[in-house]
């Protein structure tokens, strides 16, 4: 009997299914990731190379690395601020999200019109980055709405505040801007975890007689872990690439406080001198660091007891094995 | 079947890797290696075959006279057209209109935000694609204007005297184009390849009631006097900056904001980068002192540039009433004057301390373009920036008449053409400016300016010594400071060292 026939290989389906994604993968992520990174080796430059495409590998192929890691001033500011924005405007995102995770998922207080709420919290994230970072620039403006209330009106500031001026406050409305376009959107994420998350487990804890708050803490947050670690790492993403709402807010001002790391790259390329070749190195290292802190985050956020099973398997296996090798030399 | 998919799989990703790493730029001819260096010399003047350019024998211009073609012409040829507004775009049009043999059609590619250069971007990255849908005609203004026709993308231009088959400067010459219009439109070769249509000679549009208010009711009319107050001409701000603090005393604010001085005083013969380096020359220097007096003194109402507060200040409801703005004819035509409210017809103009010229808009035609687009493009590059006559454009849109009277509102004011001789036959007595003529003041700034210090990058570099003066100003750092930063994020930005 022909034993082939008994079994159908499925398998050759997955690969012609992957094949539409395998080729748009190649082509608009990993060939653009290969030559940027080549690229960054090389004297890529100018409007002549750009035209004629000629690149030649730099006498020192490191040189448009060190060169931005330990000479270009702007490089290392726009890290600075691109690091401090996304920190200041993600602690507090994830709070609130959390939260109102709390709030809108709790099984003891019910809040009405939720859904209202979900669509009035998501609502920022709909709007386009250049109409709010215009909103908030005019309502900063300096005579502008903010400066009327806390000025003519309330008379709190002595005088009218330079917002546009100051470094600190223009970093601190683009990252209120990102934490408010983006709340609502982990907050929906949140909620997804929380009510995929088996309703047993609840009851169980409600009749062991834990608490609200002991409820989050205990029962919710630890199975929320894949989801915060989805939140964490793509937030650490885009936090990194943060380059619509501090463009169109001052266009990285006052005095670069604002200028991200995108920013840079994008004015490297396409303004001035058309340095493709620096703008793919700093691009490299912004690729670099959110591979780091990706990786970090996975292993902080890692399924401890799994690994810890995983471990035990790996160790009994280890041991079986030395047993069998101990039984073959007895023989 | 598993291994031959496989390998075809990985034959495709190789293929993705390799495939596109060829040449980016086509065909296009290489441009001067990175740095300031000029670009090589174009290519030696083909004159345009076929088309309406081979029925008069090798061009428009024949024996020193522009002739134009009649009968249908450009059927079916399309111009594509590249502008961050679409003044020129619509003139275009309006040629059209009144040729009916011209028919060509137009594709406009309007970019409207030119503030932080996505303009630019915009149109370097469709120059530098090609292909059919390049650009034919763009336009550039006076922040970018040499990148295209001294710099990077100089070897794009066509030359005029290419494209009209003749020498251009007796067109020139007879239209009386003052010099920093045409000199930033030549490339290192000395020819023609980009022409301004408005004249940007600059000047101090002030009001006379508040002049009035606070020297006396002579300066409701004199404008010599207030010439004098000012410094107009003189060369420096002394005088400005007494009368900026006597503004104050009357509670008025001198200008609207620290940008509006800046505009005027960066405008130094001297180009920022000079051999490749940086240099920072006296006059731009100079806005270092003016600028601190200005800002401590509170003599500006600091609320920014192309924003509400600064329409606000013009119709005199903003912070505090301004004195006035430096600006050109352009200004008063689509910004003040409809911005000015109930003090329209309150305004006068004097010189500025120093002369400076602001804006415009250069046209370019792209070397790329096919002979039949070439063609229809000299029609209306002639008739844009060379015909002197009643029917050319400078003259129709100088007077205002270009458009019927529905479009009247286009013109609020009047604007100042590049044309002297055009302009000449024009009468811009000014409502807004309570009946005063604006030539005489605007024709002397722009034949005393010269654009000679306008150079690759201005946007950049003025744009930074602008923010970092800021600092400056606001006791954040000190002068040495300051400029220690400017010249740091010039070289980390543009890799130029001072």
């Amino acid at each position: 009997m022909n034993k082939k026939a008994k079994s159908v290989n499925y398998a050759k389906y997955g690969y012609i299914f992957s094949i539409p994604f395998v080729v748009a993968f190649s082509l608009f992520t990993m060939y653009p990731l290969f030559r940027t990174a080549f690229m960054s080796f090389t004297d890529f430059a100018g409007v002549a190379a750009r035209e004629t495409g000629v690149m030649n590998i730099l006498e020192n192929p490191l040189e448009n690395y060190t060169r931005l890691l330990f000479e270009n001033e702007l490089f290392q500011t726009s890290m600075r601020n691109t690091i401090f924005m996304w920190v200041i405007n993600f602690i507090p995102q994830i709070l609130l999200a959390l939260l109102l995770t709390a709030w809108f998922t709790s099984r003891r207080t019910k809040f009405k019109g939720q859904g209202l709420f979900k669509v009035l919290f998501y609502m920022p994230n709909i709007i386009t980055a250049g109409s709010i970072a215009f909103l908030f620039s005019t309502l900063f403006a300096h005579f502008g709405p903010v400066n009327y209330l806390l000025y003519d009106m309330l008379g709190v500031i002595p005088e009218r505040f330079q917002f546009n001026q100051s470094a600190l406050a223009s970093q601190l409305i683009v990252a209120f801007i990102q934490f408010w376009m983006w709340y609502g959107y982990t907050m929906l994420i949140l909620i997804a975890g929380v009510l995929g998350m088996n309703p047993e487990i609840f009851e169980c804890a409600e009749i062991d007689g834990a608490n609200g708050v002991q409820q989050f803490f205990y029962v919710t947050l630890p199975n929320l872990k894949t989801i915060l670690l989805f939140v964490v790492v793509t937030s650490i993403v885009g936090g990194l690439t943060m380059f619509d709402v501090p463009r169109l807010f001052e266009d990285g001002g006052p005095r670069n406080a604002t200028h991200t790391l995108s920013m840079f790259i994008f004015n490297q390329a396409f303004g001035g001198r058309f340095f493709l070749n620096r703008a793919a190195a700093a691009s490299m290292i912004v690729f670099v660091i959110v591979a780091i802190l990706s990786i970090l985050v996975f292993y902080l956020l890692r399924d401890k007891d799994a690994a810890a099973i995983k471990r035990e398997i790996r160790a009994r296996k280890r041991s079986e094995k030395q047993l069998e090798q101990v039984r073959k030399g007895v023989q | 079947m598993k291994k031959w998919l496989v390998l075809t799989l990985a034959l495709v990703a190789m293929l993705a890797f390799t495939a596109c790493g060829g040449n980016d730029g086509g065909g296009a001819a290489a441009p001067p290696a990175g740095g300031a260096a000029p670009p090589p010399a174009g290519g030696a003047a083909q004159p345009p075959a076929g088309g309406a350019v081979a029925e008069v024998e090798g061009g428009f211009i024949v024996d020193g006279q522009f002739v134009r073609p009649t009968g249908p012409r450009g059927e079916g040829v399309e111009i594509i057209i590249y502008g961050w507004n679409d003044e020129l775009s619509t003139a275009m049009e309006r040629y059209k209109e009144m040729h009916p043999d011209f028919l060509f059609t137009f594709r406009p590619v309007t970019h409207f935000t030119d503030w932080d250069g996505s303009y630019e971007i915009g149109l370097n990255a469709a120059l530098l694609a090609g292909g059919a849908d390049a650009p034919h005609v763009f336009f550039v203004e006076q922040a970018f204007v040499v990148n295209y026709t001294q710099y990077y993308f100089a070897h794009h231009a066509l030359p005029y005297s290419e494209l009209l088959g003749g020498d251009v400067h007796p067109f020139i010459e007879r239209a009386q184009i003052p010099s920093f219009i045409v000199d930033a439109g030549t490339n290192r070769q000395g020819e023609v390849v980009g022409l301004g249509f408005q004249h940007t000679g600059s000047g101090f549009i002030y009001r006379r009631d508040l002049a009035a208010q606070i020297w006396g009711d002579a300066y409701l009319n004199d404008t010599a006097l207030m010439t004098a107050r000012i410094g107009g001409g003189s060369g420096n701000w002394n005088a400005f900056l007494t009368a900026a603090a006597d503004a104050d005393a009357a509670g008025v604010s001198m200008l609207s904001d620290m940008e509006d001085a800046w505009q005027a005083i960066r405008q130094s013969p001297n180009p920022w980068i000079q051999n490749d380096r940086l240099v920072i020359d006296d006059q731009r220097m100079s806005y270092l002192d003016i600028g601190k007096a200005l800002y401590q003194g509170g003599f500006t109402n600091v609320g920014g540039t192309w924003n509400d507060s600064w329409f606000a200040d013009m119709s005199g409801t903003g912070a505090r009433p301004v004195l006035g703005f430096l600006g050109p004819a352009w200004l008063i035509n689509y910004v003040i004057a409809g911005n000015s409210g109930d003090t329209y017809g309150n305004w006068g103009l004097v010189a500025a301390p120093d002369p400076f010229a602001w804006g415009g808009t250069w046209s370019i035609v792209n070397r790329a373009a096919s002979d039949e687009v070439r063609a229809g493009l000299a029609e209306l590059i002639y008739w844009l920036k060379l015909d002197t006559s009643d029917t050319g454009f400078l003259y129709m849109f100088g007077g205002g008449t270009l458009y019927d009277d529905s479009a009247i509102d286009y013109f609020l004011a009047m604007d100042m053409v590049s044309s002297a001789v055009v302009q000449d036959r024009l009468s811009p007595y000014l409502p807004f400016l309570g009946g005063q003529n604006m030539a005489p003041v605007f024709l002397e700034a722009g034949r005393t300016f010269s654009s000679s210090g306008w150079g690759p990058f201005d946007r950049e570099i003025n744009g930074s010594f602008g923010d970092w003066a800021m600092a400056y100003f606001r006791d954040e750092m000190t002068r040495d400071e300051m400029l220690a930063a400017f010249r740091q994020e010039i070289l980390d930005t543009l890799d130029i060292r001072s």
